[in-house]
C-alpha cells in the first residue's frame, strides 16, 4: 500500500490536519492529489495581509481572486474565510474583499481581522475612486469583466448574502465600516467581537443585523445590539472596573443598565466569561430581566445572590464554587424550573434535582453549550 | 469472546469488550446478537489485525466519540495534530502498515485510531515542499513543466505570509 494509492476519503481525512501551506504543497505533488486537495484547500481559506502586500504583485486577497477566477467552480468551495490585516487597510483592499465575497456563493463563516487602521473612503472618495480606476486597469480588467461581479451595491446574484457567521476584531474599532459591512449581511446569526471595545456601538436601527441569534462581545455591546433582534446566546464580558481610572465607565455602566427597554427577554443562554468585583454588582439587574433563561453560566462570577434568581426560568446553572448538599437544595427549592447545577471547581460535577449526581438529562441547549465550548478565544 | 477471521485466514479469538471498539464490528454484534460464528473481515490482513488489536486493548474502556463530535471541529483549521505519547510508539511503523492502518481503521470505523494514522501521516507531510512529499511518498509527478507553473502561481495565496 502506497500513498499514492489510498482512496480519496482517506486523502481527505489526512488534509483535515494539514494546515493551509502543507495543503498547497500536498496539491502541486500530482495531478491526483491536486483534484483531491483542492477541495479541502479552499473549503477553508485564510489570507494574511502583511506588510509586503501593499504592492498588488504581493497581495494575496488578488492572488486568491485572480486564482478562484481561473476556474469558477473553486467558488463554490469556499464555505469560511479568514483574513487578517497587519497593515492598514486600503480602500483598495475593501473593494477587493467586497468583491471576494460577492463572488462565493457557500461563503458560511467570514472572520475579519485588522491590526491597524482602516482607511475611511468618506474622506477620500474622489482619491479612492481614482484608485479603484488604476486597480481595475491593472488588476481588475478580467475581474470586473466579467459578469455578475458589478461593484456596489452587492447583489449575491439576487440569493441575499450567504454568511451566517462573522467574526470582527479591529484594533482601532472603525465603526462605519462595520455597521456598511453587516449592512451588506443580513442572515448573519452568529457575531462574534472578541475585543474589548473602548467604545461601544452605536445602537442600530433593528434593520441591519435582523437574525442575529448569537452575540459574543462586551457587555455594553450586547446590550446596544439587543433591542429589536431575536438574540437568544449571549456571551459577554465587562471590563475591568478595577483601575481608579476607570470610574468614569463605571458610572458608564451604571447609565446603560439603568435605561429601561432593555429587552433580555428573548435571551436562553447567557455566558458571562470574564467579570470583575465592581462589575458584578450590575449583574443581578440584569439577571432579573432574563424571564426565559434556560442556561445561566456565571462560572467566572464570584458571588451570586440566590434572590436574584427569582424572576427567571433558568433550568441549567453553572457556578464556579463548590455547592453543598444543602445549599444546592436551597438553590432548587427556591427557583422552581432549575433542574441542574454544575459546579465548576478543580474536578467539575453536576448535581440534579432529584438528588442524583449523575443523569442523563438532556437539555434543549446541550448543543449550543457545546459550541460556546469549542470555541477557541484569543484576547 | 468473539472469533474474528483475516483476509489471509488466520482466526483470533478477543474479548467483546476490546473489538467493540469497532463501531463496524460493535453494530454487527449488536444485530446478530451472541453468536459462536466466527466474522470475516475480508479486507484485513492478519499482521494488521494484530497491531490493532493492541490499539483496542491498550484503550478499551475509554469513551467512544459521538458520531457528530466532530462535525464542529471542522470549522476550526488549527486542528491539533498532538498524538499521545503510547499511540505515537504504537504508530511507528513502515509507511506501509501505517497506511494499512488507516485503512482497517477506516474500514472498522475506529475514529480514534483512525486519526492517529492521519494526524501521523500529517505531520510527516508539515514544513515539506512538493518535492519532498513526492519523494516522501514515491509519488510520481505527472504534471506538465506548464502546469506545474501554473499550479504554483494558483496557489500562491496560500503559500504567501
Amino acid at each position: 500500500m502506497a500513498f499514492d494509492n489510498l482512496p480519496s476519503e482517506t486523502v481527505l481525512a489526512i488534509a483535515s490536519f494539514l494546515p493551509q501551506q502543507d495543503t498547497s504543497a500536498l496539491t502541486r505533488t500530482s495531478r491526483r492529489m491536486c483534484s483531491i486537495a483542492e477541495i479541502p484547500l479552499y473549503a477553508r481559506v485564510e489570507l494574511e495581509m502583511g506588510n509586503s502586500s501593499y504592492d498588488l504583485d504581493k497581495h494575496p486577497l488578488n492572488h486568491f481572486l485572480a486564482t478562484l477566477m481561473a476556474k469558477k467552480e473553486r467558488c463554490t468551495y469556499v464555505q469560511s474565510v479568514s483574513i487578517a490585516f497587519h497593515r492598514d487597510m486600503l480602500y483598495r483592499d475593501q473593494v477587493l474583499l467586497r468583491a471576494l465575497i460577492e463572488l462565493l456563493p457557500c461563503l458560511r463563516i467570514f472572520s475579519f481581522k485588522c491590526d491597524r487602521s482602516i482607511e475611511c473612503c468618506g474622506k477620500t472618495r474622489t482619491a479612492a475612486r481614482q484608485r479603484i480606476r488604476s486597480h481595475r486597469a491593472t488588476f481588475g480588467a478580467s475581474l470586473l469583466a466579467s459578469k455578475g461581479i458589478i461593484l456596489p451595491p452587492c447583489s449575491f446574484n439576487g440569493q441575499g448574502s450567504p454568511i451566517l457567521t462573522l467574526s470582527w476584531k479591529n484594533y482601532d474599532f472603525n465603526i462605519p465600516f462595520f455597521v456598511s459591512f453587516v449592512s451588506l449581511h443580513p442572515n448573519i446569526r452568529c457575531l462574534k467581537l472578541p475585543q474589548s471595545l473602548d467604545e461601544s456601538l452605536p445602537k442600530m436601527d433593528a434593520s441591519v443585523l435582523p437574525n442575529l441569534e448569537s452575540v459574543q462581545a462586551q457587555i455594553t455591546v450586547v446590550l446596544a445590539l439587543l433591542p429589536g433582534r431575536k438574540i437568544q446566546k449571549v456571551k459577554t464580558h465587562f471590563f475591568d472596573l478595577e483601575d481608579d481610572w476607570e470610574d468614569t465607565r463605571t458610572d458608564a455602566y451604571g447609565e446603560v443598565f439603568k435605561e429601561d427597554g432593555l429587552e433580555l427577554e428573548n435571551i436562553k443562554v447567557f455566558t458571562c466569561e470574564r467579570s470583575w468585583t465592581k462589575a458584578e454588582r450590575f449583574m443581578p439587574f440584569l439577571i432579573r430581566k432574563m424571564k426565559n433563561i434556560e442556561v445561566l453560566d456565571l462560572s467566572s462570577i464570584s458571588q451570586l445572590e440566590i434572590l436574584s434568581l427569582s424572576n427567571t426560568s433558568v433550568q441549567l446553572l453553572r457556578l464556579e464554587v463548590r455547592l453543598s448538599e444543602d445549599n444546592a437544595a436551597k438553590f432548587f427549592k427556591f427557583v422552581g424550573t432549575l433542574e441542574c447545577i454544575e459546579c465548576l471547581t478543580v474536578e467539575a460535577y453536576r448535581m440534579y434535582k432529584d438528588g442524583k449526581q449523575m443523569s442523563n438529562v438532556v437539555w434543549k441547549c446541550e448543543t449550543w453549550l457545546a459550541d460556546w465550548k469549542k470555541d477557541s478565544y484569543a484576547y | 469472546m468473539v472469533l474474528l477471521v483475516t483476509s489471509d485466514n488466520e482466526q483470533f479469538t478477543t474479548e467483546r469488550e476490546i473489538v467493540e471498539r469497532s463501531v463496524l464490528i460493535k453494530n454487527m454484534l449488536e444485530d446478530v446478537g451472541e453468536t459462536d460464528q466466527p466474522i470475516p473481515l475480508p479486507n484485513v490482513s492478519s499482521s494488521v489485525l494484530k497491531k490493532v488489536l493492541e490499539y483496542c486493548e491498550h484503550h478499551r474502556g475509554e469513551p467512544l466519540p459521538s458520531a457528530d463530535s466532530d462535525q464542529s471541529q471542522d470549522e476550526t483549521r488549527k486542528r491539533s495534530t498532538d498524538i499521545s505519547e503510547w499511540d505515537q510508539k504504537f504508530i511507528n511503523v513502515d509507511q506501509e502498515m501505517l497506511f494499512e492502518i488507516i485503512l482497517a481503521a477506516n474500514y472498522l470505523d475506529i475514529k480514534s485510531l483512525l486519526d492517529v494514522g492521519c494526524k501521523t501521516v500529517a505531520n510527516m507531510i508539515k514544513g515539506k515542499t512538493p518535492e519532498e512529499i513526492r519523494k516522501l511518498f514515491n509519488i510520481v509527478n505527472d504534471f506538465t513543466p506548464e502546469e506545474e507553473a501554473q499550479i504554483k502561481k494558483e496557489n500562491e495565496w496560500a503559500e504567501d505570509r
